[in-house]
């Protein structure tokens, strides 16, 4: 248990540093900036608490948005995912939904895949619909979400590659 | 209390959600001008749309008060241009005619000698031999009266005859219904040295003490000559349909009683 409070705390700080001093100013392409700290949305524990985890995922978010000036967009996308997240581990790994660690041993890639994508998307769409906050910006808002989270999801999966090989 | 601490519980993580969003979104409002000002549109919009539909159903819930203060309304001016040539705002005991309303509560138009009873009654002042109109024209004249109620005989009534005359040259005859059509009546006794024309005006014409002068009945529609008598046959459409009127003002000749003395 303590081992993986550590861990947690670990992954928890390591993603607001990086992101904070690393990727906030990485500009790819002039504009893109990974979110890199959503990795601590998919590792977490699939059958830990879900009320500590709503708890953590808005001390997320509300620590990089203070961090990095943002307005709020990512403390509300982190908690949105925070309470979804439930639904779309069941979605995504059905009976495996229970593995404890599922997003790094004990499930198919396949599933591990559409979990991470579903978190990555839907993360984005709400982060950067925030962000923009109007329905005439919907196609910058679609442009950002998609080109993010592609590069999200190349770095989400460079870590977790590498923490499997671990 | 039980019940809902148990639901609370249940649903501890939604509403964990909810006020986490909540706190959020204050957040949010607050570091931000730009979403501060889209905040502000939301609320305004919805504020908007919420005090407008709460408007709409009041408007319709009051509409009957509000159907009663157009009559009133319309009831007090009507009597201003009944007694235009008299009327004093700050004086209203000179006027020659006062107005009452009603509302008819039985109609007929099938019988050749028509009645119809209105919600007005001696109590509300109203008397025999008190004309009665609608907005349109005339509608009958109140020939029995109860305590609550009044019957009156209808401008659709055979042996009911009205002063009127022409609008454009006073030419006056009498007036009454041949029992044939509910829309037509027939204007006699008019001589031929007057000009008629279709689509002249007919208004009463003052002579008796049921109408005032000037309360319009309807335009003419056909003609004879009925040169061995030396007068016209005229036929009227009668502007008002009575069959559906509702809302009645009562007329109160003031000086009735004495022209009658005088008769």
């Amino acid at each position: 248990m303590l081992h993986e409070n550590i861990r947690l705390a670990k992954f928890f700080i390591l993603g607001v540093l990086l992101q904070v001093l690393v990727f906030e100013s990485w500009d790819f392409l002039g504009y893109i900036d990974p979110i890199f700290y959503i990795i601590f949305l998919l590792i977490y524990k699939f059958d830990g608490s879900q009320t500590k985890f709503i708890l953590l995922s808005f001390s997320l978010g509300l620590i990089v948005d203070l961090l990095t000036q943002n307005p709020g967009s990512n403390t509300i996308s982190c908690l949105t995912i925070g309470y979804i997240r439930p639904f779309l581990i069941n979605f995504s790994f059905g009976v495996n939904a229970d593995v404890s660690n599922g997003m790094t041993s004990g499930t198919r890639i396949e599933n591990r895949i559409l979990f991470a994508s579903l978190i990555i998307l839907i993360h984005h769409l709400i982060y950067f619909s925030i962000s923009y906050f109007s329905f005439s910006a919907y196609l910058n808002i679609i442009k950002n979400t998609i080109l993010t989270g592609i590069l999200t999801s190349i770095l989400i999966t460079i870590t977790l590659g590498f923490m499997s090989k671990r | 209390m039980q019940q809902i601490i148990n639901a609370l519980l249940k649903n501890k993580k939604f509403i964990l959600f909810i006020v986490l969003l909540f706190l959020s979104l204050i957040f949010i409002r607050n570091r931000s001008l730009y979403h501060q000002s889209k905040f502000d549109q939301l609320t305004t919009l919805i504020a908007g749309e919420i005090f407008s539909a709460t408007y709409s159903i009041n408007e319709y819930l009051n509409l009957k008060k509000i159907n009663n203060e157009v009559l009133l309304d319309n009831k007090n001016l009507r009597e201003v241009l009944i007694n235009k040539n008299n009327y004093d705002l700050n004086d209203r005991s000179n006027i020659a005619f006062k107005v009452f309303l009603a509302k008819i509560v039985k109609n007929s138009i099938k019988s050749s000698r028509n009645y119809l009873i209105i919600n007005k009654g001696k109590k509300d002042s109203i008397r025999e031999e008190m004309g009665i109109i609608s907005s349109k024209g005339i509608i009958g004249i109140v020939n029995s009266v109860s305590e609550n109620y009044s019957s009156a005989i209808s401008i659709l009534n055979k042996d009911l005859q009205i002063n009127a005359k022409f609008k454009k040259n006073n030419a006056f005859g009498s007036l009454n219904w041949d029992g044939i059509n509910s829309n037509k009546v027939k204007l006699n006794d008019i001589a031929l040295i007057n000009n008629v024309n279709i689509g002249d005006t007919i208004v009463t014409g003052g002579m008796s003490t049921y109408f005032p002068e000037g309360i319009l009945i309807g335009v003419v529609i056909d003609y004879k000559i009925v040169l061995e008598k030396g007068y016209y046959e005229i036929k009227i459409e009668l502007n008002n349909k009575v069959g559906n009127e509702t809302n009645v003002y009562v007329l109160k000749n003031k000086f009735q009683n004495e022209i009658k003395n005088l008769e």
